[in-house]
């Protein structure tokens, strides 16, 4: 039983991203230190988790079809899937040292700079031969801020999805997904196969040990091209016009002394400027 | 003219508000740009077609019975998708709440259109239509040119205002849709009693490092109440154990846009302004004076926060009491 | 020329950064000033494999090279420098020494405990009237027997406490002739206890003893090395030791770097962040030149050792001795950048200036390296 991972290279949270004055919706890359996208870590650990408890029972799986990459590799991995350009290999060597068994990279100018549906088209394209029983994914790609991926992949296969799982439990032929919402949780019990998104809280993710950061060295980075996946960008669906930083807040109000003093002046804000009393 | 349709999510028999404000913005693309603007309700809500109608829905389609009891991200596409088909829908519009995002994801894809999510601004008389929506940690704002002809676009909550009711209806059309799911809810588990959560709150009254331990979340929560608010957290105070993670405001937690944000010894890291930066007022409330939150706060209060906090709260019962 | 790290080294540093942040962070301030020891976090670096980061695989080690530990203690000293000593004692102390100087069996026995965590070791060299002259040592090993018999105090351990392996160094009797020898040895041998724990002025959350050899007798086979060339492996592995004491005192300043650069931009006087004033930037330029070079200077030498192409005995001293001062230098102006505050023990400033200072003295004070550097270029 196989699991797919989508995984994504992004900047640092604490890099400073600037717009690139010469390229219209990018930003300046030559300071920047990119990262697997911290959620795709809870992904990577559930999957890596799943296989070490000796994989799933048997059950559904994406039918491998034609058209898709003969990458079935027999019994019960955890391989990466990413869009990105050349770079993006380091944080699939990350991906790799936590635990997956090998990567694909689709890294086609025309799939990177593609919107979320049309990336979910190609992945889903991508993760076909592998016919994994289940699809897991970070809740959120911190670049573009982006959480449909995996309900678009999901689409594409016609498989079901859950996003933003807080706790999976797997049975043979479904898993059963706790996530939340306003006011509440909802627990999702999606049949096998299925695409599930991951959050913060749903797992502990390890830190890599410095043996498995060796031995990631000589698992297997595929790169593939559109070409070879037999699917097209298609026509562009949205475009950045304009990246800029948010207008700054204009300066507050500061205040400081006698706790009681302080208050009655934050209370008389609260009702003149918020008006929230 | 190709239509507006909007998704107005249902709880407890009742529009959300999010929604309603989705259904206001969509009602102002409209008389924009002079297209029929619609609503869509999955589920069994009587009275909420007539809510959308007098919010400026013409026609309001309802998919009710079997499989729409509960909320499926394949039922709900596809009844949403019929709808829009009849109408001659082009631009998709609903909330972005968990499930508002979970369906426009699925939607976006079955329609093969542009999604943009979590849109914090429009355009109103763009062409093509153009939106704004943070990225990179909310650090830059995109501006987002939507090319397809089909589009699909969630609203951030609290950002868009509500728009007025008028003595209008709709026109009722009953929809069915092939509803194959595969991911079935087994059962809504409600958040405690009298919990409001931060992603839906007008106030949030946030705790971080400097409240010190679960203990000290007590001055924050007794705030909250008073304020009638959610009580929110920073990834230290969470990391911490004080305070459960539903709790958390930030990058890996949650995104909120509150009318008035109260951050009590939250230091203000880039991540926490990721999921707090829109608050349309930030008081904060810290010893250190440099803080980065003391820059970005409307009203910074130098202060000890177990001595402040809990005066705010006696201030505000008196005021409230006049 | 080659400037870029291994992708493993690359990856066994952010590693390194992560785990310090995450896991060493938040707890630095309380240990620094409750004077707290935690096995645990140090074990839990050694399960990763950081305190076997030069040790063969074939014996338990991820034999990742000289230059992913360096940079791995610069990031470990960043946040918390008191680990950073004990991860530099026994990746580059401890097992080096048992790594050529060990017989197979000591190697066998200690290495793959040692390089996965499950022990810590020490290297027990200063005694109170030898420190920087180790050759006037006082505590003794005579044939017993088929054995030795140690007695002696030595003092200014590190990881004494916690040490579950020892190697101690001795005066011995060489056919008539004073001479030095090492032992390695297990924790509750016999006549060997821990003496006084020292109250420190920094790194504070490590642990520093006296170790105390009463008619503490030892089998041939705890011998490491030769008899009589101790000091021999004791000058030789503090090559060795220097790069780590020197990331330790680079991870510090860049510390104080980061520290100064944020707090410049948040404090405001005269209306403006004090980073714009020309006074405060030219502090922050040159803390960030003095971070680079010594920065620049560890990764060469780390090469030198990893490469193994010759000794670099004279090339370790002058990193030592410039990381050390230079660290002093930048935590200094880290203060004055801070103004009052950093005087106040809110502020990590102070804390890394307490934890700067012994990166002068200890594995060879900064005058002993002066030493060794004009030995080196005088012949």
């Amino acid at each position: 039983m196989n699991i797919a991972v989508l995984l994504r290279q992004v900047p640092d949270t604490e890099a400073k991203v600037v717009p690139d004055p010469d390229l219209r919706g990018r930003i300046m890359e030559s300071e920047i230190k990119f990262i697997l996208n911290p959620y795709d870590e809870y992904a990577v650990e559930e999957a890596v988790r799943i296989i070490e408890r000796g994989g799933l029972a048997p059950g559904g799986q994406v039918p491998g079809g034609a058209g898709g990459l003969p990458l079935s590799g027999g019994g019960g991995e955890a391989v990466g899937f990413c869009i990105g350009p050349d770079r993006a290999e380091t944080a699939l060597r990350s991906a790799l040292a936590l635990g997956l068994a090998r990567a694909v990279l689709v890294s086609d100018p025309a799939a990177v700079e593609a919107d979320v549906v049309t990336q979910g088209r190609i992945l889903a394209a991508a993760i076909k031969g592998f016919a994994p029983s289940l699809i897991l994914a970070g809740r959120e790609l911190i670049d573009t801020q982006e959480d449909a991926l995996a309900a678009v992949v999901a689409h594409f296969l016609d498989i079901p999805h859950v996003l933003g799982a807080g706790k999976i439990t797997l049975d043979g032929e479904k898993a059963v997904v706790l996530r939340e919402v306003e006011g509440g949780s909802l627990e999702i019990a999606a049949s096998l196969p299925a695409a599930v998104s991951c959050s913060k809280g749903l797992n502990e993710p390890r830190y890599p040990s410095l043996m498995a950061i060796k031995r990631s060295k000589a698992k297997e980075i595929r790169k593939v091209s559109l070409a070879e996946l037999g699917v097209q960008s298609g026509p562009q669906k949205s475009r950045i016009a304009e990246l800029k930083a948010p207008p700054p807040r204009a300066a507050g109000v500061r205040v400081e002394g006698e706790p009681a003093v302080v208050a009655a002046k934050g209370i008389e804000w609260m009702a003149d400027v918020a008006k929230v009393i | 003219m190709a239509g507006i349709l909007v998704w107005a999510e249902v709880s407890n028999g009742e529009v959300r508000k999010a929604s309603r404000e989705a259904v206001a913005a969509g009602s102002k693309l409209a008389q924009m740009s002079g297209a029929p603007l619609a609503a869509v309700v999955c589920g069994d809500a009587p009275g909420a077609a007539e809510t959308l109608g007098r919010l400026g829905a013409a026609k309001v389609f309802t998919a009710a019975g079997p499989g729409f009891e509960k909320y499926s991200s394949e039922a709900y596409a596809a009844a949403v998708a019929e709808a829009g088909q009849r109408f001659g829908a082009e631009i998709y519009l609903m909330s972005a709440t968990a499930l508002g995002k979970d369906l426009a994801a699925r939607l976006a894809a079955k329609l093969d259109a542009a999604l943009a999510s979590d849109v914090t601004d429009v355009r109103w008389d763009s062409k093509p239509l153009t939106v704004i929506r943070p990225v990179y940690s909310s650090k830059l704002l995109a501006t987002v040119e939507l090319l397809s002809e089909k589009k699909v676009i969630t609203l951030r909550p609290n950002v868009f205002p509500l728009g007025p009711e008028r003595d209008l209806s709709a026109e009722i059309v009953p929809i069915s849709a092939e509803t194959n799911i595969r991911a079935q809810v087994l059962q809504a588990l409600k958040a405690a009693e009298g919990a409001i959560d931060v992603t839906e709150a007008r106030v949030i009254v946030s705790g971080g490092r400097g409240v010190g331990g679960a203990d000290g979340f007590k001055v924050v929560e007794e705030l909250a109440k008073t304020l009638r608010g959610a009580v929110g957290a920073s990834r230290a105070a969470v990391d911490a154990g004080w305070i459960p993670y539903k709790h958390q405001v930030g990058q890996t937690g949650k995104v909120v846009s509150p009318v008035l944000y109260i951050a009590c010894g939250i230091s203000g890291s880039i991540q926490h302004f990721a999921g707090m930066g829109s608050s349309k007022f930030i008081i904060a409330v810290n010893t250190d004076k440099d803080a980065p939150i003391m820059e970005k706060a409307d009203f910074a209060i130098v202060g000890d926060l177990f001595k402040v906090v809990p005066i705010l709260k006696e201030e505000l019962l008196k005021a409230i009491a006049k | 020329m080659d400037f870029q790290f291994s992708d493993e080294a690359r990856m066994a540093i952010d590693g390194a950064k992560r785990f310090a942040v995450e896991k060493l962070g938040p707890g630095a301030a309380e240990r620094d000033e409750k004077a707290e020891v935690e096995v645990k976090l140090l074990k839990e670096l050694g399960e990763l494999g950081y305190l076997g980061m030069t040790v063969p695989e074939e014996h338990g080690g991820s034999a990742l090279g000289a230059v992913a530990y360096a940079g791995s203690v610069v990031e470990v000293a960043k946040v918390d420098a008191g680990v950073a000593v004990a991860m530099s004692v026994q990746n580059s102390l401890v097992n080096d020494a048992i790594e050529h100087f060990g017989t197979e069996a000591q190697k066998g026995e200690f290495l793959p405990k040692l390089a996965s965590g499950g022990w810590i070791g020490c290297f027990s060299l200063t005694e109170a009237n030898a420190g920087s002259d180790p050759a006037s040592m006082r505590t003794t090993a005579v044939k017993d027997g088929d054995g030795y018999l140690l007695n002696g105090t030595k003092n200014f351990t590190t990881n004494g406490a916690i040490a579950d392996a020892v190697i101690v160094f001795t005066r011995c009797d060489l056919g008539g002739k004073p001479a030095n020898s090492a032992f390695l040895l297990k924790k509750g041998t016999p006549g060997f206890s821990i003496g006084k724990h020292e109250n420190k002025m920094g790194i504070r959350s490590s642990s520093t003893t006296e170790m105390v050899f009463t008619n503490c007798r030892l089998p041939k086979e705890a011998l490491l090395g030769e008899e009589g060339k101790g000091l021999k492996i004791a000058l030789t592995t503090l090559d060795g030791g220097r790069i780590g004491i020197a990331a330790q005192a680079i991870g510090i300043a860049e510390a104080a770097l980061d520290e100064s650069v944020r707090y410049s931009k948040e404090r405001v006087q005269f209306g403006k962040p004090i980073a714009e004033l020309e006074g405060i930037q030219f502090m922050l330029a040159d803390m960030a030149t003095e971070v680079e070079v010594a920065k620049t200077m560890l990764f060469r030498v780390a090469w030198m050792k990893e490469s193994g192409a010759k000794r670099y005995t004279k090339e370790a001293a002058m990193l030592k001795l410039f990381a050390s001062e230079m660290s002093h230098r930048v935590c200094h102006k880290a203060i004055q950048v801070h103004g009052g505050y950093g005087f106040m023990k809110e502020y990590k400033v102070e804390r890394l200036y307490r934890d700067q200072r012994i990166t002068e003295i200890y594995e060879g004070t900064s005058e002993i390296q002066r030493f060794v550097i004009a030995r080196g270029i005088l012949g």
